[in-house]
């Protein structure tokens, strides 16, 4: 019952992500969700065999459509959150193109981000790892008792799949135009 | 000792590719290179345990240095495949600045770099599919006899991989210029 709660969550999250963005931020992230789904559908496919997903309605062997969704929303907050620290921190009105400093703030939205709703979804059952296969052995991240590897793996993700949302994302935006940003 | 070969040929490929790069296409490779290099090393540590390698020189479990210059090279051929085809087939002197057409040039030009290149490493050794853990079955393309998720995976990504590098290959350049 609590999974199918979990996936009506996910579905229903974008929507819901969507609005608050352009009510409270004034932001289109129409195109960031886009490109996020994109990164996410690779990824899904890529690493298919390695985790173990509980949900319904499926697009690829195990792997749901919601966990795209979830990619889509995860891309969105993680490229607000670092965007938003680096005006903060760089004391900018926005990313300067080349500034590889971006990198760091996208490490910590890995961190701060990424991580956090990967540790919600491994402890609600919504996907387990599969150990035979992945072989990890770092250990635990002490508290939330998370492989280390998980946390390594998101923090090298966000190194590209950001790029690729901000390189895209305004040019996706016109799938809902008029809508903001 | 075939192996050693493809690995000192594998590790060498990225100094001679840039020269020959920078001596005939008269383009810097050193951005390029730097952000595939990035590509590379996400792709193979997230993917590590879908393939054995069986070079000597690794960074990472078993996946090798000499892999990691293979992304290195591959990725700007692939690049300068695509953007030569897409100037060609729609008459244009330059890749237009947020058109998405470029995606299927990339896709396109991925699968005619990368899949010939995969089907030689697979026969020669250099790599073992680990159909244990990955489960493929869609069948094998004839000729290359590859499975065609070999494809297909690759089409998806060289959705994102030129994007990154095509975003970050100038300013890895100018940092080297800086300097």
């Amino acid at each position: 019952m609590a999974l199918i709660f979990w996936e009506v969550w996910m579905y229903a999250q974008v929507l819901l992500v969507w609005w608050l963005f352009r009510r409270f931020a004034r932001r289109n992230v129409a195109g960031e969700m886009i490109a996020g789904g994109m990164i996410g559908l690779f990824n899904e496919f890529a690493t298919e065999p390695l985790w173990d997903y509980h949900l319904r309605l499926n697009f690829y062997k195990d792997t749901p459509l919601a966990i795209i969704l979830a990619w889509a929303v995860m891309f969105t907050l993680v490229v607000y959150f670092s965007e938003t620290l680096y005006k903060y921190f760089r004391k900018k009105q926005a990313v300067q193109p080349g500034d590889k400093s971006i990198f760091l703030f996208d490490l910590a939205a890995a961190v701060l981000v990424s991580f956090p709703i990967e540790t919600l979804g491994v402890k609600t059952g919504i996907w387990t790892y599969r150990y035979d296969k992945l072989n990890w052995d770092w250990g635990m991240v002490p508290v939330v008792n998370m492989p280390w590897e998980a946390l390594f793996g998101y923090c090298l993700f966000m190194l590209i799949g950001p790029s690729f949302v901000r390189a895209w994302e305004n040019t996706f935006d016109a799938v809902i135009p008029e809508a903001g940003k | 000792m075939t192996l050693k070969i493809l690995e000192a040929i594998g590790l060498l490929q990225v100094p001679v590719m840039w020269w020959v790069f920078r001596r005939f296409f008269k383009r810097d490779m050193t951005g390029e290179m730097i952000a595939s290099a990035i590509v590379g090393v996400v792709w193979e540590i997230a993917t590590e345990p879908l393939w054995d390698y069986h070079f000597t020189i690794n960074y990472y479990r078993d996946a090798p240095l000499a892999e990691l210059t293979g992304w290195m090279v591959m990725f700007p051929a692939v690049i300068l495949l695509s953007e030569k085809l897409y100037r060609v087939v729609l008459k244009k002197d330059q890749v237009l600045p947020h058109d998405k057409r470029i995606f299927l040039f990339d896709v396109v030009s991925g699968i005619a770099v990368c899949l010939p290149l995969e089907a030689i490493g697979a026969r020669l050794g250099v790599w073992q599919y680990r159909q244990d853990v990955l489960q493929w079955d869609w069948g094998m393309i004839p000729l290359f006899n590859l499975p065609w998720e070999v494809p297909f995976g690759y089409a998806l990504l060289l959705l994102i991989a030129p994007t990154f590098i095509r975003y970050w290959e100038k300013d890895f350049e100018y940092a080297k210029k800086q300097r």
